[in-house]
């Protein structure tokens, strides 16, 4: 069973949420996807043993053979391609490594190069999770082929949990489009609210099964969203209260099911409960 | 000299100065000699990615030996200095003012960029 966690926003618990669940089912692998901010390493505290480089391809310009034509220039959608000087340059960072102007350039003067755009590092962490990391180089924009490497590691034989970006843009959905159920964390204020909506409608339109996490939940303002989720039929797994002592576990880097074992058993009934759901559907089906 | 300053709006020399570059709506080019100026549309005003290099593509075929703007962003910047086009920052209101301060040799030219980009 595959499952992500995310939310409409960054800063709501979505690492909280996927550390302490991973840490509260056995035999787990949890698969960091939030490739520009992978934060799960600041609680799992790994030793990474094995990295693997994500390379892309970028074009590079022979200045012998380019008659500064600009066919390459005007083709690129992108713009990551300039002619000054009569001399082509190259924008790595915005250059979407679409092949075009190689094979448009009548001169043979573009080849394709290998650029490091991010790497995947693994570890069986002191806890017993099997962790893969994936990792965005700075100044990169595209994320979305990192995350398809680091998918790539998914070991079926177990139960996988993804951490992903927050939003709702393509790396998010590159994590989640092949999930069975996703996770949404969101808090009981009216922001949580218009980011659950929006995360929700994005659940709807790619069909995946989802219920919601409140983390930070208080009694006086929970039902900003158990209304929404009650209109909308949507599950509420879990909530996690506003308690001191878990803003203070956090800001240490413990996750805090290490310090509150009686919240292992909660996360590991929420697991337990997905995968009823899960089977009731392909009962139904 | 053919200079270009960033344009928000296209109202000749009293068109206001934009604080960006790669995203201005518009850029005069003003030539300093024959004290002519044509604003032209900055096609990259709504490119939803490498405003700042097609952008200065643009100014550079132009033939520009100077641009004037609030800011450069770092893709721009460098795109600029590889066509030779020399960057002065400005606070002016108006492109008449700029290119006044520009003559009078009070603007200070940018050494690094000093925009930050948007994607
Ligand atoms: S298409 Fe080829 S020859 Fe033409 S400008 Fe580009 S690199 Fe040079
Ligand atoms: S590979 Fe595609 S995106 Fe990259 S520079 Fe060439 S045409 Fe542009």
């Amino acid at each position: 069973m595959k499952v992500t966690v995310l939310s409409g926003k960054g800063g709501t618990g979505k690492t909280t949420v996927a550390v302490n669940m991973a840490l509260s089912v056995p035999d787990i692998q949890l698969l960091d996807a939030d490739v520009e901010e992978p934060n799960c390493q600041y609680f799992l505290k790994p030793n990474f043993n094995k990295s693997e480089e994500i390379y892309r391809e970028i074009p590079e310009i022979d200045q012998n053979k380019c008659t500064a034509c600009r066919k390459c220039v005007d083709f690129c959608e992108y713009n990551a391609l300039a002619m000054m000087l009569d001399e082509v340059l190259v924008f790595p960072e915005i250059c979407h490594s679409c092949g075009g102007c190689e094979k448009i350039c009548p001169e043979d003067a573009i080849t394709e190069i290998d650029r490091e755009l991010g790497v995947l590092k693994h570890s069986s962490t002191q806890y017993d999770i099997d962790f893969w990391q994936g990792e965005l180089n700075i100044g990169e924009e595209s994320s979305v082929p990192v995350i398809e490497a680091l998918k790539e590691k998914s070991d079926l034989q177990k139960d996988i949990i993804i951490d992903a970006q927050p939003g709702t843009t393509c790396p998010t959905i590159e994590a989640v489009v092949d999930s069975d159920f996703g996770i949404l964390v969101t808090e009981p204020t009216p922001f949580g609210l218009s980011d659950l909506k929006i995360a929700s409608q994005l659940m709807d339109e790619l069909k995946i099964p989802y219920g919601v996490i409140i983390n930070r939940a208080e009694e006086e303002s929970d039902y900003i969203i158990e209304n929404y989720c009650d209109k909308n039929n949507i599950d509420i797994l879990l909530k996690i209260p506003f308690k001191r002592e878990f803003a203070y576990l956090y800001s240490d880097g413990i996750p805090f099911v290490i310090d509150y074992p009686e919240w292992q058993a909660e996360f590991k009934k929420v697991f337990t409960e997905i995968r009823g759901v899960l089977d009731e559907k392909d009962y139904s089906n | 000299m053919k200079i270009a300053v960033t344009a928000s709006n296209n109202n000749g020399y009293e068109s206001k100065v934009n604080e960006h570059f790669g995203r201005s709506p518009f850029f005069a080019i003003v030539d300093t000699e024959k004290e002519e100026i044509d604003l032209v549309k900055n096609p990259a005003a709504k490119a939803s990615g490498g405003a700042g290099v097609q952008a200065a593509q643009l100014i550079s075929d132009q033939g520009v030996e100077a641009l004037l703007s609030g800011s450069v962003g770092p893709k721009a910047y460098s795109a600029l200095t590889s066509g030779n086009i020399k960057m002065y920052s400005t606070k002016d209101e108006t492109v008449r003012k700029a290119v006044e301060s520009f003559e009078n040799n009070d603007l200070s030219q940018l050494t690094s960029p000093n925009g930050t980009p948007r994607k």
